[in-house]
């Protein structure tokens, strides 16, 4: 039989020996949750940097695409409001960048970690964030559009006054107008 | 003197704490973090059926040595008195047949009555001396045994507080229903003032002077 010392080590000893192990899966879950955490703001950050460099590319290729409007209506300002609603459109099918980035598909688990929950919602707000800014940035060019298509039109108009294509106002001749060039109303020099 | 060991039970421990067994069982319940939980894991059970094993091995200890130094006392006890009777018997056959005369053999007699009577009062010191130091031994023992229920506690709140400090991502329903600190301890018998409601609206403080003096 066992003596007491023996026991009572014993039992001290399991003791002991319980609590460095619910202790080591504790530290364990802390850093699975805080590596869940890392790798979620690592592949946010990306995914977010992509969004702006897909706006950026989407914003380009609407310059690129008020430019030539500009150009083509300046120098063939007959055609000037139909190549204006070709640029308005080629405009509009450009795909839209989108934000599309789920926590818990990109770290699986994610949403059931054990551990740092501040962190992880700070996290989610973050992306939520970006989500709104990407699609507040997305409502906005159609405005931007709209407007884009009106200057590069008033610029064409310029940019045909100073080539020549569109007539200007003599001593004689009161010359096109804004109203004419849009209405297509020019008569070739 | 108080004899025999005073050890306590784990229910009277667990009572003292304002405990129940469950505390032990299933201690991260205590704290909303159950067996039943994804946490409930990170709390390890104590061993009660070790605790008591070891409680009655301790019991089975003390008796075994407080008989042993019992049985010691008597025999130390009949050997003073076979020494004593032997001695006597040795001094009465002195006297025969023209040996010793009364007085002398009464003195002698008296001497070796005096020096068992020494011995005796030796042994029985001997004797306290050692059951003292025998209860010391047990009381140790037994506080070690008990320490190992006050420190199991005393684990659960730190693994209590170190989950809190990960920032668990579901709250324990039940959190701080349990005192973190055991009772007794500093500030936990304070007086409950929480059902109490002072109004302080009807009150005006315009007379009261904040330097010391109040008027009106």
């Amino acid at each position: 039989m066992a003596t007491f010392s023996q026991l009572l080590g014993t039992l001290q000893a399991e003791q002991q020996l319980g609590q460095k192990l619910t202790q080591g899966v504790l530290g364990e879950e802390v850093f699975k949750s805080e590596s869940m955490i890392k790798e979620g703001d690592r592949l946010y950050q990306e995914a977010a940097q992509q969004a702006g460099l897909d706006i950026g590319e989407y914003q380009q290729k609407g310059k690129e695409i008020d430019t030539a409007t500009t150009l083509l209506a300046a120098a063939v300002p007959a055609a000037a409001p139909l190549i204006a609603l070709g640029g308005f459109f080629g405009k509009k099918s450009r795909s839209k960048p989108k934000f599309r980035f789920d926590l818990e598909k990109a770290v699986p688990g994610f949403e059931n970690r054990l551990f740092a929950k501040q962190r992880g919602e700070d996290l989610m707000s973050s992306v939520e964030g970006t989500r709104a800014n990407v699609s507040r940035a997305l409502e906005s060019s159609l405005l931007s559009d709209v407007l884009g298509v009106g200057l590069s039109l008033y610029g064409s108009y310029q940019l045909g006054k100073g080539f020549g294509t569109i007539p200007s106002a003599t001593a004689d001749e009161a010359g096109a107008s804004f109203l004419d060039f849009l209405k297509g109303d020019i008569n070739d020099v | 003197m108080s004899n025999g060991l005073e050890l306590r039970t784990l229910q009277q421990m667990l009572e003292a704490q304002g405990l129940d067994m469950s505390a032990l069982t299933d201690p991260g319940a205590q704290y909303g973090y159950g067996a039943g939980t994804p946490y409930g894991f990170m709390f390890q059970p104590f061993d009660v059926a070790g605790y008591e094993e070891s409680a009655q091995a301790l019991l089975g200890l003390e008796e075994s040595l407080m008989s042993g130094i019992e049985e010691q006392f008597g025999a130390g006890g009949r050997r003073v008195r076979g020494g004593l009777q032997t001695e006597l018997q040795k001094i009465q056959e002195m006297g025969r047949p023209s040996g010793l005369v009364g007085g002398a053999r009464q003195r002698l007699a008296s001497q070796a009555r005096r020096g068992a009577s020494q011995s005796y009062e030796e042994l029985l010191g001997k004797t306290q001396q050692q059951r003292i130091s025998t209860q010391e031994q047990l009381g140790r023992q037994a506080a070690q045994l008990e320490g190992s229920f006050t420190s199991f506690l005393g684990d659960t709140v730190t693994r209590y507080l170190q989950l809190l400090q990960a920032d668990p991502n579901e709250p324990g329903p039940g959190a701080l229903s349990a005192p973190l600190m055991p009772q007794g301890a500093m500030g936990i018998n304070l007086p409950d003032f929480s059902n109490m409601n002072f109004d302080f609206s009807n009150i005006d403080f315009s007379n009261y002077d904040f330097g010391g003096n109040q008027s009106g």
